[in-house]
């Protein structure tokens, strides 16, 4: 056994019992090597020295509060199943077919584009360094895809408008942040697109960079408007980033007392616990008290929501 | 007395006795390990309660590899990490965080001379990595045999000794640092 073994062996052999073997040859090990034994002494002290370091004691008002907490969150997820409709086997038959449908026709109009898709794969890759489109005009942006940050920051958004274009940048660019703006905003077609460009925004001013009125009403507006809880809570996640506003405060109460996804509440309830805690705000502390005694809200909504006002110290 | 699984089970029939169970077991443990980790009252609570809120939400995602209570502890070392990863901060140590742990005798010299030992020992556990505090808070405070603790923080027992041992090392040094100083508050 190496002497490097031995004192991690032993370090081991405070916090339990090694198989005797083990022990023996520790033993046998430390008789002969006097650095080891000091090594080891050394740890023992550390470790000795650790336990003075007494356990806190739960406080009997918060196992109260806790308790009471979890026995109503036990309860309010006993969901009574659905009763099932003695029309579902008659709309499984009629999705069927419908799906079916779908297929055929679907089928039938790509075999008739055929012929036109690598003329237009051929278009992309010619006109790759035509300038870009006016975003004034709206155009819509589909096969969004993005580059990860090279070593200098930069980081590269492609998409398809009239022909497949690729913008590289620092998020804080002014092209590269109308772009991302835009593409929040709506300009990418899909979800997905918009939830990462959200993300690439959101790790932006994750390092403390200042936000352009244009990118926090845009985030505000999807945070208030956008269809896909996911997308609203990226929008929720990032303006949590940002230093706090009345705009920001505004959307995060909206938020907490509208919003139908749970998860988006969550991230607003955290939002607005930093800002009633850095602007001691009034309609903030009032919201999080609502919401800290509103029966039908999430176990964990009401409890974000009652630490920030212990933490305020009301 | 209902082991662990039945406590769990009974949170997925939707009973508010397994809950209570299991918090009555493990509350103290789980609050004690987040106070460490984060070495903030207020926020081992909140972590506590988030702890048992995502057992009762989360309970049909035990999958049984590990005990009930590596579970729970997992949890925790996930919320003290993402808690510390959001804020980007080190664990800091203020003056009057550290708060006084019941003590049989009263007088207010022994009160002090306590409470500045527990602020030494935070103010070390600080120096440590989260990866190394995790591992040696879980050894040293819960008596957690390194296999329980390579399944609870999902590393291999090897990396658990290497984690302890690094975490040992560093405090040998930050205590001969104030050598004389701890030294003075010990004896």
């Amino acid at each position: 056994m190496e002497c490097n073994d031995v004192v991690e062996n032993a370090i081991e052999r405070l916090s339990q019992t090694l198989a005797p073997p083990v022990q023996i040859e520790i033993d046998r090990h430390l008789s002969g090597c006097a650095e080891c034994r000091t090594r080891v002494g050394e740890a023992e002290s550390a470790w000795a020295r650790l336990g003075t370091d007494a356990d806190i004691p739960l406080d009997p008002e918060f196992a109260r509060e806790t308790l009471g907490m979890l026995e109503s969150e036990t309860l309010r997820r006993r969901v009574t199943p659905f009763p099932r409709s003695r029309f579902a086997p008659a709309l499984r038959v009629a999705a069927l077919v419908a799906a079916g449908a779908s297929g055929f026709l679907l089928s039938r109009a790509t075999q008739s584009g055929k012929g036109a898709a690598p003329l237009s794969a051929a278009s992309r890759s010619e006109t790759a360094a035509a300038p870009l489109p006016d975003l004034s005009r709206q155009p819509k942006l589909t096969n969004v895809a993005f580059q990860p940050a090279d070593p200098s920051g930069k980081i590269g958004v492609s998409f398809d408008a009239t022909a497949r274009y690729t913008v590289t940048g620092k998020p804080g660019e002014k092209s590269l942040s109308d772009l991302l703006n835009y593409l929040v905003a709506g300009g990418a077609g899909t979800e997905g697109a918009r939830g990462k460009a959200i993300d690439l925004v959101s790790q932006h001013y994750a390092d403390g960079a200042p936000a352009s009125p244009q990118i926090v009403a845009t985030l505000v507006q999807t945070l208030q408007k956008d269809e896909n809880p996911g997308v609203r809570k990226k929008a929720a996640e990032a303006l949590s980033q940002l230093p706090p506003t009345p705009q920001i405060r505004d959307a995060f109460l909206g938020a907490l007392r509208g919003d139908s996804c749970p998860a988006v509440r969550i991230v607003a309830v955290e939002s607005l616990a930093k800002v009633a805690l850095t602007l001691r705000d009034p309609a903030a502390i009032e919201t999080l008290r609502q919401k800290a005694s509103d029966e039908r809200e999430t176990g964990y909504v009401r409890v974000k929501a009652a630490s920030a006002l212990k933490r305020i110290d009301l | 007395m209902k082991s662990d699984l039945d406590l769990l089970r009974m949170v997925g029939r939707g009973d508010p006795d397994g809950a209570t169970g299991l918090f009555q077991k493990y509350s103290e443990p789980l609050l004690r390990f987040a106070d460490r980790m984060l070495s903030n009252r207020s926020e081992a609570e909140e972590v506590t309660q988030e702890v048992f809120l995502k057992m009762i939400t989360r309970v049909e995602q035990y999958d049984g590899r590990a005990a009930v209570s590596s579970w729970l502890y997992a949890i925790a070392a996930n919320a003290c990490r993402d808690r510390l990863r959001r804020t980007k901060r080190a664990v800091v140590v203020p003056l009057d965080s550290v708060e006084e742990a019941p003590s049989k005798e009263t007088g207010v010299e022994k009160r002090i001379h306590d409470r500045d030992r527990r602020r030494a020992v935070r103010k070390a556990l600080s120096r440590l990595s989260d990866e190394q505090r995790e591992a040696l808070i879980l050894a040293r405070y819960h008596g957690m045999p390194y296999a329980e603790i390579a399944r609870t923080l999902e590393i291999t027992e090897g990396a658990v000794k290497t984690r302890v041992f690094r975490a040992i090392e560093t405090l040998k040094e930050v205590f001969s640092e104030g050598g004389s100083q701890w030294n003075a508050m010990t004896s």
